[in-house]
């Protein structure tokens, strides 16, 4: 246990996660300036609290980007799912019942990307995003333009509970974020999703099953996109076709500021961790200090590239070094 | 007696850690074809690339016409007289032939910025003209052309920049026989016109044909050169490997039994493999001789099912796996070395370790979850015995070199306990000691009661090495020999020209 | 000039006519089927104030479309055009409104696009980001400048020039059609004709091919990007002018829309090869699905989903299709 603990720790040191670590320092310490309750207990409650949504959604992105591809599709499938839940809850279906059936639906939209990608090798940012219009477009036929509000008192405890000084979103993101780092670290699933990522065509040379680990990933992603729909719904009270539209590029920032690259085969949820957190302050203090809400974006926008740019670069320095070093 | 055109004294050149060229020097004449000879890593096609301005000398001069030249950049190379043609086609596939030759450069109506589509054309023509009577379709794309007018494409725009020396690196490396013909009726032309050719190759069936002068390199050094004809091949081979050619293929003889792959009249979709028809027994090595578009790795891709079948069939140890999945040629016990072994062989972003157990990850592992400690624990037992250089297993595979790399792949399939391998171009861009390495464990293998079924373009490597030896040429078995009636030129021959060629000029 | 045709690519020639059959896009198939279909369905579909009315909706999808042409060519996607639809639309009326004369505000406003195009090409290639992500982040940050200049709603300013463009008849077209006619012809003469397109060409077949050449990558790169912002400028002025005003959501969908109809059009990412006639009949087709769900009293909310589905269906029959061959 030790053992992995001290693994764990080496490897985060290996510099995949350093920049992003240092990134979250800068972040803190500079919210610590704007505002000097940052640093305490509860803010930091509140913080977790806010990220949890995020850190959901962005767990299966995580898996799907370490294989290679990218999902677009999270933020609307989590509205379509957040709202088909509303709509069901004010039914007053089981509540059991209906977030299974809320859990299946993203599950489909999953596999169904996986078989665009997998099977009929479509670009992933054009599936997903092809998938996301039109989910977006289900959702908006489903609400007819409405908000449903006021869900049952017995759901929104998952949005807005506790259990003891915890949160119960928290909880929820908590765990769903150990069984990742399980999956990926320490499973044989999640040795097929690096060794896919870090090389595509030597995984088919080696008689493994890209078109399993493709649905796998992507089917991952899609339940998560469900949770996370759902946890949304509960923590907002409310259901709207358009409420996957503030997550939009959050998702894909969170991934990328943690140091998952984009190529696939390096990274993990730790990163994911550090970026969804990070990305939480990070809107945070736009609050704090007045930016439009619609520049918000803006600035995420900028801070994509700027990372995306930073592990591109980092790399290709880390592999010239090293091959100097060898030579 | 003419001027030379070009002279290197003493061109040395340096990489961190290692010495490509050490003190080499060339003369090339006017309308000469001077073959630069050597191994895989001898320096040939980095001196080559001295004189194309990709790389920039550490030592020695240039003359280039009696004058003192440096080449700042391929550009600067380009404008002083020096064009390549490469191996690898620098086209654009869906533009037509008179586009990729003049990309760029494109003529244009004046005072416009539209191209002048007919002075192109034209031009164009007039360059192919030149090379060859047979006529190019100029309004098509080129990628619906064949390889050979392809080439001849290629050396078209090379010619366009007026050049005094064409190089050609490795150019015939993915040609067939025909197309590789076809090539050397160009170079005659571009001879008679008095430019100077510098031909890099390591494949000495083709030396006979076209060149002039050989220069023969090794590990970096000049060793001299030769005029065609003056020495035979065995004695060049020895030069070019420098040793004896019996010290480094060293096979243990040991018993061949049972049938364990065999394929019966396998076609492939495409047309490069044509009604295939070989058997590889226990304890053996049989090595697939040929030209590189002979159809050999694309045999190798339908035996382990990348690539399916049109017709014909494959049995692995009497099951038939035809069209099969790689997985389940893998579960049987087939194995395959890529030729390209960073693109297809390695999962160079992870370790060692990882790359190592990639095929046998659910056996080691067959309760879903891994062990990075026990991970290393088996990777380390294959880092020892196949003596992989690397202080530790957790290192990203990409840290190694050529032939370290190449025995994780080995590693691979050992751990997944593979009794049949394909080894395709096994020992390609690996330094000679690291050959060495992998002949013994080839040799050690098959003593074991595995098979090897060997695919390489390197005469001397088969010919050491295997048990039997398939001519392949064209997508089809053409020969079929036995080790004690193995010989370089025979072979070589029939690799080139096929058989019936081969006995018509004997008789 | 007379053709040079050996006997050997005799044979050739007769594959390439029955090539050229299997290679008419997908969209011409189902824009026929569209055509007829509404032709039987409605009285007036193939009357000239009907069709003229498609073509003035079309224009400025039309003129995006080309600008997509021409990144999938790269084999890439811009995902940043409509972005940059909203941002130019709301720019125009907010520097017309703020004292600037009409025709220097058209050139400020495409002048924006221009300089957000240049941007994304620096991206792409001085950082290296892929495609995708580079113009993900630049369609956040153009979309966030254009809600945060409008405040979140339409901005009017009334002005003749909308009429003119969007409505004065020229030769029997409204001036914009024949904007979007010429945006696609010259489009097309750039690719075939010149020595741009040729290094359009090569960048998305063998960017090897354009360094030996001796033309760097990266500048190439930033000029084909300069050219879609000034499209997508072009058609944010065409767009503006139909709808009278400045709205920072009217270009959402363009990115997809038009990467649909490229595609649907036969240009393939994967080969870098097509042109933009395929994707004039890919505009169509959108046009059309989206007329006939108007004229089949398709309520708004449905039509997005409705279009996406069916868009997204072509786009998997396409892969089918290509992956059977």
């Amino acid at each position: 246990m030790i053992e992995k603990l001290k693994n764990t720790a080496l490897k985060l040191m290996e510099s995949n996660y350093i920049f992003s670590i240092l990134a979250l320092v800068i972040v803190m310490l500079v919210a610590n300036g704007l505002s000097s309750s940052f640093l305490t207990a509860s803010n930091l409650m509140t913080i977790l609290r806010q990220a949890s949504v995020l850190l959901i959604l962005s767990s299966g992105l995580t898996a799907v980007v370490l294989t290679g591809g990218i999902d677009l599709s999270i933020n609307n499938t989590a509205a379509l799912v957040g709202c088909i839940v509303a709509t069901l809850l004010l039914k007053e279906m089981n509540i059991a019942l209906v977030i299974v059936i809320g859990l299946a639906i993203g599950l489909l939209v999953g596999i169904f990307n996986g078989f665009l990608v997998g099977v009929l090798k479509l670009a992933p940012f054009v599936a997903t995003y092809g998938t996301n219009m039109v989910v977006l477009g289900l959702a908006t036929i489903i609400m007819q333009g409405a908000v449903i509000y006021n869900l049952p008192r017995n759901f929104t405890p998952i949005g807005i509970g506790y259990l003891g000084v915890f949160p119960i979103p928290v909880i929820i993101a908590t765990v769903i974020l150990i069984i990742f780092f399980v999956l990926l670290q320490f499973t044989t699933i999640g040795r097929d999703i690096y060794m896919l990522g870090s090389n595509p065509q030597a995984s088919r040379y080696s008689g493994g099953k890209s078109v399993k680990v493709t649905l796998q990933a992507y089917a991952l992603s899609g339940l998560m996109a469900a949770l996370g729909g759902i946890v949304m719904t509960a923590r907002l009270n409310a259901a709207d076709a358009n409420m996957g539209n503030a997550y939009g590029l959050q998702i894909v920032a969170a991934v990328v500021m943690g140091g998952t690259s984009l190529l696939g085969g390096e990274g993990g949820i730790i990163g994911t961790v550090i970026g969804a957190i990070m990305l939480t302050i990070i809107v945070n203090v736009m609050n704090l200090i007045g930016l439009n809400s619609y520049l918000h974006t803006l600035a995420i926008g900028v801070m994509i590239i700027f990372m995306v740019w930073l592990d591109i670069f980092s790399r290709r320095k880390r592999e010239q070094l090293k091959s100097q070093k060898n030579n | 007696m003419k001027e030379p055109l070009l002279v290197a004294k003493k061109i040395s050149k340096y990489f961190p850690g290692v010495t490509a060229l050490d003190q080499v020097d060339l003369e090339v004449y006017p309308g000469e074809v001077h073959v630069l000879v050597g191994e895989n890593g001898a320096g040939k096609s980095t001196l080559a690339k001295c004189f194309l301005g990709v790389y920039q000398p550490d030592g020695g001069e240039i003359y280039l016409n009696g004058e003192k030249v440096t080449f700042q950049n391929p550009k600067d190379a380009l404008k002083k007289g020096i064009a390549a043609v490469y191996q690898e086609l620098t086209m654009v596939p869906y533009l037509n032939a008179a586009q990729n030759i003049f990309l760029n450069r494109e003529p244009r109506i004046p005072g416009t910025p539209l191209i002048n589509q007919k002075k192109m054309m034209k031009d164009a023509e007039e360059l192919l003209e030149s090379l060859s009577n047979h006529c190019i379709n100029l309004k098509v794309p080129v990628t619906k052309l064949d390889v050979a007018e392809q080439q001849m494409i290629e050396i078209a725009k090379a010619l366009s920049y007026n050049p005094k020396i064409i190089i050609f690196d490795e150019a015939t490396a993915s040609l067939s026989e025909r197309e590789t013909q076809a090539l050397f009726n160009h170079i005659h032309e571009l001879k008679k016109k008095g430019i100077g050719i510098i031909y890099v190759s390591h494949r000495m069936q083709e030396y006979h044909m076209i060149a002039d002068r050989i220069t023969v390199l090794r590990d970096g050094k000049y060793i001299c050169t030769l005029n065609e004809g003056d020495i035979s091949d065995e004695e060049l081979v020895n030069l070019m490997v420098g040793r004896d050619i019996s010290q480094v293929y060293v096979r243990t003889p040991n018993k061949h039994s049972g049938e364990v792959l065999r394929t019966v009249d396998l076609h492939d979709k495409k047309g490069r493999v044509k009604g295939v028809s070989i058997t590889l027994n226990k304890g053996e090595i049989v090595g697939i001789a040929g030209l590189v578009g002979s159809g050999r790795t694309e045999l190798a891709r339908l035996i382990f099912g990348i690539d399916k079948p049109s017709s014909g069939k494959v049995f692995l140890h009497g099951k038939d796996i035809t069209g099969a999945e790689p997985n389940a040629a893998v579960k049987h016990g087939l194995g395959l070395l890529p030729e390209d072994r960073k693109r297809f062989g390695l999962a160079l972003k992870s370790s060692i370790a990882w790359n190592i157990t990639a095929v046998s990850l659910r056996e080691v592992f067959p309760r879903l979850f891994t062990s990075e400690r026990k991970n290393i624990e088996i990777a380390d037992r294959y880092v020892n015995t196949l003596n992989i250089i690397t202080p530790d297993s957790k290192r990203p595979v990409r840290q190694l070199s050529g032939g370290n790399q190449q025995k994780v792949v080995i590693g691979k399939w050992l751990s997944a306990k593979s009794n049949v391998i394909i080894f395709d171009e096994p020992t390609r861009g690996i330094d000679v000691g690291a050959k060495m390495e992998i002949y013994s464990l080839m040799d050690d293998l098959v003593s074991k009661g595995n098979a090897i079924l060997m695919i390489s373009s390197e005469l001397q490597e088969v010919i050491g090495m295997a048990d039997r030896v398939y001519v392949m040429k064209d997508g089809e078995i053409v020969d079929h020999q036995l080790r004690e009636n193995l010989n370089i030129e025979a072979i070589g021959k029939t690799m080139v020209l096929g058989k019936e060629d081969v006995e018509c000029q004997n008789m | 000039m007379s053709e040079y045709v050996s006997s050997a690519s005799q044979t050739k020639k007769f594959s390439l006519n029955t090539d050229i059959l299997k290679r008419i896009p997908p969209a011409v198939w189902i824009d026929l089927i569209l055509v007829l279909f509404f032709s039987i369905k409605t009285k007036n579909f193939l009357s000239g104030s009907n069709l003229v009315n498609i073509a003035v909706q079309l224009t400025p999808l039309l003129i995006v479309s080309c600008a997509q042409t021409l990144v999938v060519l790269m084999q890439g996607t811009d995902l940043s055009l409509g972005a940059s639809l909203n941002m130019v639309t709301v720019i125009w009326i907010l520097f017309m409104e703020g004292g600037i004369g009409t025709f220097p505000a058209i050139l400020l406003a495409i002048g924006a696009a221009v300089f957000a195009g240049f941007l994304n090409g620096v991206i792409v290639a001085k950082l290296k980001l892929p495609i995708f992500i580079a113009t993900l982040g630049m369609a956040n940050i153009l979309n966030s400048i254009a809600l945060t200049t409008s405040n979140g709603s339409s901005v009017f300013y009334s002005n003749p020039i909308y009429a003119f463009i969007s409505k004065k008849v020229i030769l029997g077209l409204p001036f914009m059609v024949w904007i979007g006619i010429l945006c696609v012809l010259l489009t097309q003469l750039m690719l075939t004709r010149t020595r741009m397109g040729a290094r359009i060409r090569a960048l998305g077949g063998n960017p090897e091919a354009l360094n030996f050449a001796g033309f760097s990558v990266d500048r190439a790169t930033i000029e084909v990007f300069c050219v879609t912002g000034l499209l997508a400028g072009i058609a944010g002025i065409t767009l503006a002018s139909r709808i009278q005003s400045g709205n920072p959501i009217a270009g959402n969908g363009f990115e997809f829309n038009s990467a649909a109809a490229v595609l649907l059009g036969g240009t393939s990412m994967r080969e870098g090869r097509g042109s933009v006639i395929g994707t004039v009949f890919g505009v169509i087709l959108i046009q059309l699905l989206r007329n006939g769900l108007v004229m089949l009293n398709v309520s708004s909310i449905y039509q997005s989903a409705i279009i996406g589905i069916v868009v997204l269906l072509a786009i998997i029959v396409d892969a089918f299709i290509k992956k059977e061959s």
